[in-house]
């Protein structure tokens, strides 16, 4: 069974979090995990097709694209006839995308870990920190489904997003914060008491960013379940990020 | 020193919920109001019950449409944006959903069409406009849900304000 975790008693264990980003945010990996790790991975959310999960390399080689640490969703997935073929306007709104559906039928979740996702990464990461039952969990409380129980812990700001900051062991981070039983929910940003790595998945994106040792973001890449590549603190992750694919036809 | 920002402003007020007969609404869409007259709970739920004595059908269906809280993107920092989904307890025949954002109460972006999605228990759509400092975004969700076969009533219709925030780190 995953471990509840319960609110913090205060917000100072985010005040290394704040620290690193006491700035504008400039649109990077850095932005979203602190830069004082050795390495860095991102892990791409599984689109589903049948509910069996498809990785963002097959979709990229059933259309004729590159799979790459940068790449994005809709860079991957070229227009269909009678769908805008404007650069811009295809890439940088976040409109859900039809069904590719001899590839696809279900879009990456935007937002929130995937369950099997949080569930992997507690699965790796646990062998990677001293402290694996002392974790920081900091979750939006923009979250339309968020608890309220959630909602009134303690709270940091962080790029203009007022953040509710939990404690529990790492298993927590596969607790789902949603008050709907229906619908699930993690925290966007967690961590060990030791600060050995740190997950974060943006509000806007389908893609989690994890900054940790070389073991450890070695063991993600190379992880079965999990669709992980290498990434870098200064690697961009705005909607024109996919400089790769965004030009092709 | 760091840009304090958003106030985060929620109300629980006003909402609309319609239940619908037949199966029509979907391609018409519901429309975003002009205007944003209320804050909302950011969420709104349709429930569909077993016709009595229907074989094969199982257990009450709740659909809940709900909002997050307009923010800045991470994506594009031109501009705010606003998600919006429909979730059920089980899966059902088919969800259409569609969102708008509010700038200070006036209708400022919609999602361009709707989200549909056949066979499963969520459907979720975006809307954003341009970020502009120091205003009150609203937002709005609606749809339709088809229940699965001998449910009653066959179709149900959100149409939702939700969640609202200052944005002042545009």
């Amino acid at each position: 069974m995953t471990a509840q975790p319960v609110p913090a008693a205060t917000a100072r264990a985010s005040a290394w979090v704040v620290t690193a980003a006491d700035r504008v945010f400039g649109g990077t990996v850095g932005d979203l995990v602190p830069v004082r790790f050795p390495a860095y991975a991102r892990v791409f959310h599984p689109a589903l097709r049948v509910g069996a999960p498809v990785r963002w390399s097959e979709v990229a080689t059933a259309h004729g694209r590159a799979m790459h640490p940068l790449a994005q969703w809709a860079q991957l997935n070229p227009p269909s006839p009678g769908e805008t073929s404007r650069p811009e306007q295809w890439g940088s709104d976040l409109r859900p995308i039809t069904a590719r559906l001899a590839v696809w039928d279900e879009e990456p979740v935007l937002g929130s870990m995937p369950a099997m996702v949080a569930a992997e990464l507690v699965s790796v990461l646990t062998k990677h920190t001293r402290t694996p039952g002392r974790c920081w969990f900091a979750v939006w409380d923009g979250y339309g489904a968020l608890s309220a129980r959630w909602r009134a812990a303690p709270s940091f700001e962080l790029f203009g997003r007022d953040m509710a900051l939990l404690s529990g062991s790492i298993a927590s981070a596969a607790f789902s914060l949603s008050d709907k039983p229906f619908e699930d929910l993690y925290a966007n940003m967690w961590w060990p008491s030791d600060h050995s790595w740190c997950v974060a998945t943006d509000v806007d994106m389908m893609t989690t960013y994890v900054g940790g040792s070389a073991e450890a973001v070695e063991a993600l890449v190379r992880n079965d379940f999990l669709e992980v590549l290498p990434a870098a603190a200064e690697h961009s992750v705005t909607w024109d990020s996919d400089t790769v694919n965004h030009a092709r036809p | 020193m760091r840009n304090r920002t958003m106030k985060i402003v929620v109300a629980v007020s006003a909402f609309a919920v319609a239940l619908a007969g037949p199966a029509a609404a979907a391609e018409t869409g519901e429309t975003a109001p002009q205007s944003a007259l209320s804050e909302g709970s950011g969420t709104v739920e349709v429930i569909a019950t077993p016709a009595p004595g229907a074989p094969g059908a199982q257990a009450v269906i709740r659909c809940v449409g709900g909002t997050d809280n307009p923010h800045k993107s991470h994506t594009d920092p031109r501009r705010a944006n606003v998600h919006v989904n429909i979730t059920c307890s089980a899966n059902v025949a088919r969800i259409a959903v569609r969102g708008a954002i509010y700038r200070d109460g006036a209708l400022a972006g919609t999602s361009a069409r709707n989200h549909v999605t056949t066979g499963r228990k969520s459907a979720a759509n975006h809307a954003n406009t341009a970020c502009r400092n120091n205003h009150l975004y609203g937002s709005w969700v609606g749809g339709e849900i088809t229940f699965p076969p001998n449910y009653v009533p066959p179709t149900g219709k959100i149409s939702a304000f939700g969640r609202s925030a200052r944005i002042t780190n545009c």
